[in-house]
């Protein structure tokens, strides 16, 4: 498909230039009659992938064309043309995120080189790829789990869709017509297509954040086969990807309808600790189970806590997020791990990370000293070896192990013990 | 109040422990160090992180929190107050641990032998003005003088 660029001329950039550049370019070129006709077909069109604006638009400053254009598209890459090189309306552009500002004149072969240059930028810049190559499922697994926040657009033939997610959470999906859930199904059984992330941009309402990521992923999945077997498809489940058969910590094939229909989401719970970690600090002197939960409370992982397991996640994001707090208090330092003891000597470790709280439950006779280090160390260990193996395409994603060992594993005290 | 104040001072001894504060849910009732609002602040944190895991049916002993450079150990004590020490993050736990037990055993007993709970510090201040008391500042040289002392 062929990426669209459009252009708005001003005084200086000849209709001719932009007529050779359509011309010759490998690309759509729209050229705009002006700032309205510009804004009136991205409104109509809704797709651009790259915007080249004239400062100095008597209409309306090409400046604001350019601001107008990134309010519908974000991450709209932008050339602004200007005829006298301008220090402040540079600056002011580049805190705008605006990727290249260019002083008149331009022919149509600097225009082409300047177009592939900022296409070029734009896309290493943010992640995009092919839906043939990874799923929606396992693209949204992954920024959910890693805590991100942002946009997935989606481009599927001549369709547009747009999933936000914050934090771990999916907030917001659209196609079309179509918001919330049966939006974000829609999207998920597409096939084809390219996505493309914009990070840190949020939606304007929240159709999805009350619903929980693992019951919309399995009912994504749900329909996914169920519009395979419609279509009779060989295989009803979904489509193998290398990450998949690489290990990563993904989702099972899912079971008969009849078998989900019974069985209770929690089960169906993503781990996000790798299996290995959660072995070694379970065999830690005196652990008898750990629970990974989100800022939010909500439970990503538990082991051996089947019955405290609520309170234990209430317990443990409260301890955490009061931590939190006292370390607003203290200033500038990072809260790293908070260990309770209670009257019957029964201990909970709160290990803060990027995204999440690990609780490590402990038994009465789980030294107070050695239960922090230990499992710290065991983190950072675990970290080292996903390190030492680095460079293999079958290692784990480790996003844990890794986010941990940063965020937890540097401090004075347990660097001198592991 | 002096004694309790004492009783901090001779948790300071103690390798690795930089300041302690006794805290209710009024405010500072004794404190190594004149930075009440902060140690005010702070000790609300964790008096809720008290209340809360009691209501969640845990009681709490003691709690170790780690942050950069500090390490918080907070020990509830009777009459709803916590000792809130702050510790070098290279601290012998193990040592801080004994002496804090024994230091919260002491300020238990002088707690208990009070009819009522000390105002808070910075009301206190106010209170001994008005009765013509030295007050706070007087507090805070004394302070200042036995810390570099």
């Amino acid at each position: 498909m062929m990426q669209m660029v459009v252009i708005i001329p001003d005084n200086e950039l000849r209709s001719a230039t932009v007529a050779h550049f359509a011309a010759n370019s490998g690309f759509e070129v729209w050229g705009a009659s002006g700032a309205a006709d510009g804004l009136a077909f991205l409104d109509r069109d809704g797709a651009a992938d790259l915007l080249i604006a004239e400062v100095g638009n008597p209409a309306m400053d090409g400046t604001h064309v350019v601001l107008q254009f990134r309010q519908r598209l974000p991450s709209l890459p932008c050339v602004v043309l200007a005829s006298a090189e301008d220090d402040e309306t540079r600056r002011f552009l580049e805190n705008q995120g605006i990727l290249r500002y260019h002083e008149l004149p331009v022919d149509s072969e600097e225009l082409d080189r300047l177009v592939n240059e900022v296409l070029d930028e734009a896309r290493s810049l943010g992640f995009q790829g092919h839906l043939q190559r990874i799923s929606l499922i396992d693209v949204v697994q992954l920024y959910c789990a890693t805590g991100k926040t942002g946009r997935l657009d989606i481009l599927h033939r001549d369709k547009r869709g747009a999933i936000y997610f914050a934090c771990g959470k999916l907030l917001h999906a659209v196609q079309g017509e179509l918001e919330g859930q049966e939006a974000l199904y829609r999207l998920v059984g597409w096939d084809s297509g390219t996505f493309r992330i914009e990070f840190g941009v949020l939606p304007s309402i929240d159709t999805l954040g009350h619903e929980s990521l693992h019951a919309l992923l399995i009912e994504a999945i749900r329909r996914q086969d169920e519009a395979h077997a419609r279509r009779g498809a060989d295989v009803p489940t979904r489509v193998e990807t290398p990450a998949r058969t690489a290990g990563r910590s993904m989702p099972p094939v899912p079971p008969p309808l009849e078998m989900l229909e019974n069985e209770p989401v929690p089960h169906r719970r993503l781990p996000v600790l790798k299996a290995a970690l959660v072995n070694d600090l379970l065999a830690l002197d005196g652990v008898e189970g750990l629970i990974v939960v989100n800022r939010s409370g909500e439970v990503l992982q538990a082991e051996d806590v089947d019955e405290t397991e609520e309170t234990l996640a209430t317990l443990t994001t409260f301890v955490g997020s009061s931590a939190e707090a006292a370390q607003r208090v203290l200033g500038a330092e990072r809260f790293k791990t908070a260990l309770i003891v209670e009257r019957s000597q029964q201990k909970l470790l709160v290990v803060n990370t990027r995204n999440f709280y690990v609780g490590v439950v402990a038994g009465a006779h789980a030294s107070v000293d050695g239960l922090t280090r230990d499992a710290v160390a065991c983190i950072r260990r675990t970290a080292a070896g996903r390190e030492a193996g680095d460079g293999r395409r079958d290692r784990p994603p480790a996003l844990t192990a890794a986010q941990l060992a940063a965020d937890s594993g540097s401090g004075a005290r347990e660097d001198g013990d592991a | 109040m002096s004694r309790l104040q004492d009783l901090l001072q001779d948790l300071r001894i103690m390798p690795g422990v930089e300041s302690a504060f006794l805290c209710c849910r009024e405010g500072i009732i004794a404190a190594t160090h004149h930075d009440h609002e902060r140690q005010k602040r702070m000790g609300r944190v964790f008096l809720n992180i008290l209340s809360g895991a009691f209501s969640l049916g845990h009681f709490v002993r003691e709690i170790y929190s780690s942050y950069d450079t500090t390490v918080l150990m907070i020990r509830p004590v009777s009459r709803g107050c916590i000792l809130v020490a702050r510790c070098k993050p290279d601290v012998t736990m193990r040592l801080v641990d004994i002496s804090l037990t024994m230091t919260v055993k002491s300020i238990e007993e002088e707690l208990n032998g009070m009819d009522e709970l000390p105002p808070p510090i910075e009301r206190r201040g106010a209170a001994d003005r008005e009765a013509g008391a030295p007050g706070d500042g007087h507090l805070r040289t004394l302070v200042e003088t036995r810390t570099e002392g």
